[in-house]
């Protein structure tokens, strides 16, 4: 169903509701007046929400821009963003298949190839999970502006069916198409940016900073391999736990984070409304 | 014996619209009832040992009075809205 098709039949349904209305309230039965009053101002939000539904779109995408620009530099634009993360994922997920490949075909390294398939396997089948939800990000991130009104059309429709029917189904729609609108251009930014924080910043230090407790004995004949040893195990760390926060584990939390937000805008749009009286 | 209709999107925006019309017709009728019920049930002599039936009269009046009002406001209503959505879509 199309757009505008989907808000005409939503608009003939709150009309509907709004002439249902007044026959419960002449049914003089207190539970019933109760529908009627809430049959009422049901109809008269789903017309409102019907027309508004441009200005609703224009009000997320400032909403959008207003979360991008408070958040400084920091985040970068989404296609560029998106660009990096599945470079990076392809790069490391070829790295590891190509370590396998050749362990597995030397014959000296055949042992060895056994040992580390048990560390490379779970992180093969890590990265390709991951490249997968970030490619299905990318691709709700391109479609949600086109697929934003749809869906937010077919959660106003059933949101005006009488009696409240598809009130929740409707709330939870409409949450959801606002919550993906507005967040899903954000997830790769902001994976960057916590890759970029895990790689850079010094408040990791007392977790990673094995550099500073070396001594600094230049005479002393350990120091050179002690130090490389350090700074090489100090940036293999960053550089795995970056890559593992930001583009593995992030994903599903950001996803999970969406789903939170959700569930709370569509409790504030009347997702979990109560019946009348008695009902 | 059952009759297939193939339903479009504006035979079902048309089906909706004969049923709001049907029971607009029906909330009229229903609120004439109700009224002509009021009217009886206040003028009744019987108010005179049974105070709470005048009571109950009024009551079935208003509220046959404030259905035929909320369907005649109905023009009233979708102007307001018309205008409420005309501002909210000023916005740029």
């Amino acid at each position: 169903m199309e757009q505008p098709e989907a808000l005409v039949v939503a608009f003939s349904l709150a009309s509907l509701t709004y002439f249902l209305s007044p026959l419960m309230m002449n049914l003089h039965k207190k539970e019933l007046v109760a529908w009627g009053i809430i049959l009422r101002n049901d109809s008269l939000i789903a017309m409102i929400g019907i027309g508004s539904v441009s200005a609703i779109q224009l009000l997320l995408g400032f909403v959008q821009q207003l979360v991008a620009e408070s958040s400084g530099s920091s985040i970068t634009s989404s296609g560029i963003a998106y660009t990096e993360v599945m470079a990076q994922l392809t790069a490391i997920e070829v790295a590891f298949v190509s370590i396998m490949a050749v362990t597995s075909v030397l014959p000296t390294m055949q042992g060895f190839s056994i040992i580390i398939g048990y560390v490379l396997g779970p992180a093969i089948s890590a990265t390709t999970g991951a490249i997968i939800l970030w490619v299905i990000l990318q691709s709700l991130s391109n479609v949600m502006p086109t697929l934003f009104l749809t869906l937010f059309s077919t959660g106003l429709l059933l949101w005006s069916i009488p009696f409240r029917i598809g009130r929740g189904a409707g709330s939870h729609l409409m949450a959801l198409s606002m919550v993906l609108f507005v967040g899903l251009p954000l997830a790769a930014p902001s994976a960057m940016w916590i890759e970029s924080y895990v790689l850079t910043s010094s408040d990791l230090n007392n977790l990673t900073g094995l550099s500073d407790t070396i001594p600094t004995n230049y005479l002393s004949p350990s120091f050179l391999s002690s130090f490389l040893t350090a700074n090489f195990a100090d940036i293999i760390a960053r550089v795995i736990a970056g890559t593992t926060i930001a583009l593995i584990i992030f994903p599903a939390l950001f996803l999970a984070l969406l789903g939170i937000f959700a569930r709370s805008v569509a409790r504030l749009i009347g997702g979990s409304g109560g019946l009348p009286l008695g009902v | 014996m059952l009759e297939f209709v193939s339903l479009t999107i504006g035979s079902f925006t048309g089906e909706l619209a004969t049923l709001t019309t049907e029971i607009t017709a029906v909330v009229i009728a229903l609120a004439a009832l109700s009224y002509a019920f009021g009217i009886a049930l206040v003028s009744t002599p019987l108010t005179h040992f049974a105070p709470s039936l005048a009571e109950h009269g009024t009551r079935i009046k208003t509220d046959s009075i404030k259905a035929l009002f909320q369907i005649g406001i109905y023009g009233g209503i979708t102007n307001l809205v018309t205008w409420t959505v005309a501002l909210l879509n000023s916005i740029k």
